[in-house]
């Protein structure tokens, strides 16, 4: 909740309320439960300088344990190989224990003691790759992201925090890369892990990096096991057309997502679905790829359909429940799936591109729109960079050099002036709007 | 709240650093000894550093070896090689997906098999978890300039499990940590 939206008489209730909400738990008045429900219904507005406090104790705990890595690494050779484990360990523990006090012993310094939470989870995985040098243990090396993954979630449930959270997140989305890229296995198991122990927590949080890193994570597993399904039976322009294609519906699966979601997950889903749904429409308007894929005459088994089919529903459900909060948006977003989906039955040739084309400019043009009337400066930086791209690559594309490319460049020129002119009839109310967000 | 279950996540961690040398400290305290050839190569891993690729002589054996068709192996799958003592180094005389029944003085090594390569028939190429040996940049650039005149030796435990214990380089074993 921003500052300004906070009416000024509750402002000085809100910030005691935490205070006696550990007050009433401790003398058994209400459950931890309760307690939590009640924080969720009324979350105290982040002052400038508490977000300042949190980004320097974070910045700070990733040097310190940068330093500690490369301090060992630096002396390496000279320890005995026990002192190195034992130098390891305690930095862990000791990152653990002085996290712990700070947080929940003298609860002094909460901030700075989930800081220092976060490190002993960075330094836990620092110590399953140093152990594994000093013992020369040369298994199969993604188990030792999934052992870091597993203990900081460990760690983000048992502290019921956020910042472990997101780390076991972007963690066990560098796995399953790992598992599938590397070893060109399918790795259902990362489905499960996200959907059985991260998703849960992460609702109980409120955590929405966490929730982001997740969306993001299920449609990089989709697109790396779709580019690795390729074999000698299976084509691989064609796969990677298919996954391309995923990512997209998937994208707009989680954009739709975002409208249902309650306000805190709201913007990471829609931000997380956007970046996807971009980067998927963006390969995809390359009509030489498609023409190369050629779905239509394609020999793929009922398996890559299926999956296909089953994430434009998921695309369309995601588009329904934006229509319930703004239709156009809801039916841009339907209209965009569908475009996408159209490569399945396009003859193989460049104009094949012409529908994705269109899809994109649409999505880019919507997430202008959405941008500026949400007042949010990521959906717009996302919505000019997928612009950007989109001229770049217009350039570079072959398909466009059946039409005067002066055309196309034209046409980027009319939608930007369109977009200035809305802008500045916009105008003051946005330069006054974003001043106040500047000044929070 | 004191959070008294944060402190069973982090015995979890330790317990599973703890495993990891377990591991490896049984293997070595009571494994046999294995004496083999070796070819090294220096790659390097940003996440694990400078480490040096122990290519042993058993890493590519004959398909002949394995009972059955070789191209019912793929990638990934597990096996296990029987070693037989010979001298001055120990070979393979068969690969199998079950850990076989073997003479008193032979051992089985578990192996992952990398690749079967059945077009040039060269064999079963296989990786082993021994097979990298982290040390200096120094250090490893000599080895792999080496080339001949390097052995492991590695212990071989009851379970198929390997560790490297020794390196040589022309006959005199390198000091690690």
């Amino acid at each position: 909740m921003a500052e300004k939206d906070v009416p000024q008489y509750r402002r000085g209730w809100l910030e005691q309320l935490p205070g006696e909400l550990t007050r009433w738990e401790q003398s058994g008045l209400i459950s931890n439960e309760q307690a939590g429900a009640i924080r969720a219904l009324y979350p105290v507005p982040e002052r400038s300088g508490s977000r300042l406090t949190r980004f320097l104790t974070v910045m700070a705990v990733i040097l310190i344990g940068l330093g500690v890595v490369l301090f060992v690494a630096a002396h390496w050779e000279e320890m005995d190989r026990w002192l190195k484990v034992t130098l390891l360990l305690v930095a862990m523990l000791g990152s653990y224990g002085s996290g712990w006090w700070l947080s929940y012993g003298r609860g002094s310094y909460p901030k700075v003691g989930r800081a220092l939470i976060l490190l002993g989870c960075l330094i836990y995985g620092a110590d399953i790759f140093l152990i594994a040098q000093i013992f020369h243990l040369s298994a199969h090396w993604p188990n030792g992201l999934l052992l870091w993954s597993l203990g900081t979630l460990a760690v983000a449930w048992a502290a019921h925090d956020e910042l472990p959270l997101t780390l076991a997140a972007l963690l066990l989305g560098i796995w399953t890369a790992s598992e599938q890229g590397d070893f060109g296995r399918l790795n259902g198991w990362y489905l499960l892990l996200n959907f059985g122990l991260v998703l849960p927590l992460v609702w109980r949080l409120r955590s929405r990096w966490a929730l982001g890193l997740t969306a993001l994570g299920t449609g990089l597993w989709w697109l790396v096991g779709t580019l690795e399904a390729q074999g000698h039976d299976v084509p691989g322009v064609a796969m990677v057309a298919v996954g391309l294609l995923g990512l997209a519906l998937w994208g707009i699966a989680v954009y739709g997502a975002g409208a249902a979601m309650p306000r805190w997950g709201s913007l990471s889903l829609r931000l997380a679905g956007s970046l996807m749904a971009l980067i998927g429409l963006f390969v995809l308007s390359f009509g030489d790829l498609l023409k190369n894929a050629n779905l239509r005459e394609a020999p793929l088994s009922v398996w890559p359909r299926l999956a296909a089919g089953v994430l434009l529903a998921l695309a369309l459900a995601g588009a329904y429940l934006l229509a319930r909060r703004q239709r156009w948006e809801g039916i841009g977003a339907a209209l965009v799936a569908l475009a996408a989906s159209s490569i399945w039955f396009l003859p193989g040739n460049a104009w094949a591109a012409l529908p994705t084309n269109l899809a994109l400019l649409a999505a880019i043009g919507g997430l202008l729109i959405v941008g500026i009337r949400t007042r949010s400066s990521l959906l717009l930086a996302a919505a000019l960079v997928g612009f950007g791209a989109d001229v770049i690559g217009r350039y570079f594309d072959f398909f466009w050099a059946t039409l005067d490319r002066s055309l196309f460049f034209l046409a980027g020129g009319l939608l930007l002036l369109a977009v200035g002119a809305l802008l500045e009839r916009q105008g003051r109310r946005l330069a006054r709007d974003w001043e106040v967000m500047e000044d929070a | 709240m004191r959070k008294p279950w944060l402190w069973a996540a982090i015995a979890l961690q330790v317990l599973v650093l703890a495993v990891m040398m377990g591991i490896n400290l049984f293997t070595l305290q009571t494994g046999v000894a294995v004496r083999l050839k070796t070819e090294p190569r220096d790659p390097f891993d940003p996440l694990r550093g400078a480490y040096v690729h122990l290519q042993p002589a058993i890493a590519r054996l004959d398909a002949a070896l394995f009972p059955g068709d070789v191209r019912t192996l793929n990638s990934g799958d597990t096996v296990y090689v029987t070693l037989h003592p010979d001298q001055p180094y120990w070979r393979a005389v068969a690969v199998g997906r079950e850990r076989p029944r073997f003479w008193p003085d032979e051992v089985a090594v578990r192996a992952q098999v990398q690749y079967v390569d059945t077009y040039q028939d060269r064999g079963i190429f296989l990786r082993y978890s021994f097979q990298d040996f982290f040390t200096t940049d120094e250090r490893a650039r000599k080895l792999e300039l080496q080339r001949t005149g390097v052995d492991m030796e590695i212990r071989v435990d009851r379970f198929g499990n390997g560790a490297l214990e020794k390196v040589y380089v022309d006959g005199e074993p390198l000091n690690w940590q």
